[in-house]
């Protein structure tokens, strides 16, 4: 069974008077331990998927199947668990809570699964260990750079043993190095705890790592490449 | 549920700016409630004491209809015996004997219409403070059927002093009586009718001036607290119950107008410190609206990591909740510590109002003594924490709303 199933998936905006199609008809299957990329020039639909994949938006018409479920008229509650337990996302703006130190971003999702203190606090330092951050976890969002903000993103994604990470462009506020280095944790938690990682950007870096490529262009599968 | 608290608290210390306000508020608000309520209950507490002693008792015994009609010949027949009865029924406490009797009081110079109470004075000593009001002269010696003591208002208009001959004359049970009486001691109470229009007498002078030997117009019994009236109510009712034409009454039913007129200030006293409560409530839900707003990328990011909207909501009422735990400890705590001074040395109105002050016709001393009112207390702390929850629903339910993306793109 693949992942995530997208099929014939429409979303149109209304920005004032002008209405914005940001997806033409997507179908996409992700298989369990793809590491891929949704590639395209700004405006092509790249975030809106992915938003409709966590099932942060809703579709104007078609369907967005997670792990077989259905994601439209599933209730906000039931969807909420769904994000929790299955799916983790990381931002482009990190998007930490800033009164959180490190360790405690890292931990909220499994304060919300109401993990047991114990399994909490050995998870955490796992997570931040298999992103580098050991050492770090006393640290507020505002004591750390960029890239470590990123890493904590991360680790708050995979804290909670999502069967799919979402990443919408992690590396466009990082430098060169930082974004390299990024991309190689994440690509190892894809190969050593199999964790299905979809990215949304336009940097080659992250291209460069990606086994599989979609190409979108004006909201709709223009290209796909296997590597 | 420890997991919500567990994020509620760090919320909350970790603003602490914000927290601190919306705690002050409360804090503020509730200290002034609990330190004004527990001043007022000292002074209803005192006025209600007062008012039992001076004019009923803790349980009372009149002649049936005399609550209602106070005429002069519904007295309790054999009264001495009734006291008797009721002084064993309620071992420790006071049972004394009053007569009223209305007339005009006059002198060589003036007359004055008045009331008069008939008191055994060795007693009544022991239950009021009337004997220490005295200004000049000496307390009645009981059996002194010819001495009287007047209001300092009353000797000025008679124009009469100290061992001074006045003549009271007024209705008996048949007929029209006087009597002379020679002026004992003046007193000055505070009050002004009772300092202007008043007069005590012997009982033994009262029943012949009525001309119903062996009366009184109210038995009453005086307890050391006032919680123990139930218990001697019942005694009393047992005591007498083979006594027909009597009445027998709690406190509350004798002294009715003065519990009325302490419940009314009281309702008036909660409708402020409602209205208070109000005030700080709005100010809880400004700043907790602020607060959601502030915070509407992270909700934003909460609810995107997977946060339910009722969960959601229920994290921003029980920051609410835990404000106004703090708050209301905090708020009783320094109400508490605020009281303690004025119920150790009271609050000094005499610049303000006098010796005394004087409220339904009693005057209680203007050096006001706090009391504890720990029911009131509780209550309010309970309404200062339900007022900070509530004040939390709007905001809570307005983030409970909040699309993930839409609250994400808010800096």
């Amino acid at each position: 069974m693949s992942i995530v199933e997208v099929k014939g998936l429409h979303r149109t905006y209304k920005q004032g008077k002008l209405e914005v199609h940001a997806l033409r008809g997507i179908d996409l299957l992700i298989e369990p331990g793809e590491f891929t990329v949704l590639m395209g020039p700004s405006g092509s639909g790249k975030t809106t998927l992915l938003n409709q994949i966590g099932g942060l938006d809703e579709p104007d018409s078609g369907s967005v199947l997670v792990e077989g479920q259905e994601l439209a008229g599933m209730r906000k509650g039931a969807l909420a668990k769904l994000r929790l337990n299955r799916i983790g996302f990381v931002f482009q703006a990190y998007n930490l809570i800033p009164v959180l130190s490190a360790y405690e971003n890292a931990e909220f999702v499994l304060l919300m699964q109401g993990m047991g203190k114990a399994e909490r606090k050995q998870r955490v330092m796992q997570v931040l260990w298999d992103v580098g951050l050991e050492g770090m976890e006393h640290r507020r969002p505002n004591e750390l750079s960029g890239g470590q903000q990123q890493r904590v993103a991360v680790a708050r994604a995979i804290a909670g043993q999502p069967a799919l990470v979402l990443a919408d462009e992690p590396t466009a506020n990082l430098d060169s190095a930082t974004g390299y280095e990024l991309i190689d944790t994440m690509r190892k938690l894809n190969e050593e705890k199999g964790i299905t990682f979809v990215f949304a950007t336009h940097d080659p870096k992250v291209m460069e790592r990606a086994r599989r490529i979609v190409t979108l262009v004006d909201g709709k599968v223009a290209k796909e490449e296997r590597r | 549920m420890l997991g919500l608290l567990k994020l509620a608290f760090r919320n909350l210390r970790r603003n602490k700016k914000r927290t601190a306000i919306t705690v002050l508020a409360i804090t503020g608000g509730l200290s002034l409630t609990v330190w004004a309520n527990n001043l007022n209950h000292g002074m209803w507490t005192k006025m209600v004491r007062i008012g039992i002693s001076t004019q009923a008792g803790h349980v009372v015994v009149q002649g049936k209809g005399y609550q209602d009609d106070p005429e002069v010949d519904l007295v309790v027949p054999d009264s001495d015996a009734v006291a008797a009865a009721m002084a064993a029924a309620s071992p420790g406490s006071t049972v004394l004997q009053r007569t009223w009797v209305q007339g005009i009081l006059s002198s060589s110079a003036n007359s004055m219409g008045v009331g008069v109470q008939a008191i055994q004075p060795d007693l009544e000593a022991e239950v009021t403070d009337l004997e220490e009001k005295l200004v000049e002269g000496a307390w009645l010696e009981p059996g002194d059927d010819r001495g009287i003591i007047i209001g300092i208002t009353l000797a000025e208009t008679l124009d009469v002093g100290i061992g001074k001959k006045v003549v009271l004359m007024g209705q008996g049970a048949d007929d029209v009586s006087s009597r002379l009486f020679r002026v004992r001691g003046i007193t000055r109470t505070g009050a002004a009718a009772f300092d202007a229009r008043f007069a005590l007498i012997d009982l033994s002078a009262a029943r012949e001036f009525v001309g119903l030997p062996g009366t009184a117009s109210q038995v009453s019994l005086h307890l050391e607290h006032v919680k123990d009236t139930e218990v001697a109510l019942a005694a009393v009712q047992g005591a007498l119950a083979d006594v027909d034409g009597l009445e027998i009454m709690p406190w509350q039913e004798a002294a009715s107008d003065i519990v009325a007129f302490t419940k009314r200030d009281r309702q008036t006293n909660n409708t402020m410190m409602f209205i208070i409560g109000l005030i700080v409530a709005i100010g809880i839900l400004n700043t907790v609206l602020m607060s959601v707003m502030e915070r509407m990328r992270e909700f934003g990011v909460m609810l995107s990591l997977g946060m339910a909207p009722g969960r959601m909501a229920r994290l921003i009422t029980t920051e609410g909740l835990l404000i106004g735990i703090i708050g209301a400890v905090l708020g009783t705590g320094l109400g508490a510590l605020a009281t303690w001074p004025t119920i150790t040395h009271g609050l000094d109105y005499t610049a303000i109002m006098g010796e005394t002050i004087e409220m339904e016709g009693i005057a209680i001393d203007a050096l006001l003594i706090a009391a504890w009112d720990w029911t009131s207390m509780t209550a309010y702390a309970i309404v200062a924490v339900l007022l900070a929850v509530i004040a939390t629903l709007y905001p809570a339910w307005k983030a409970s709303r909040l699309q993930p993306v839409e609250a994400m793109r808010h800096v």
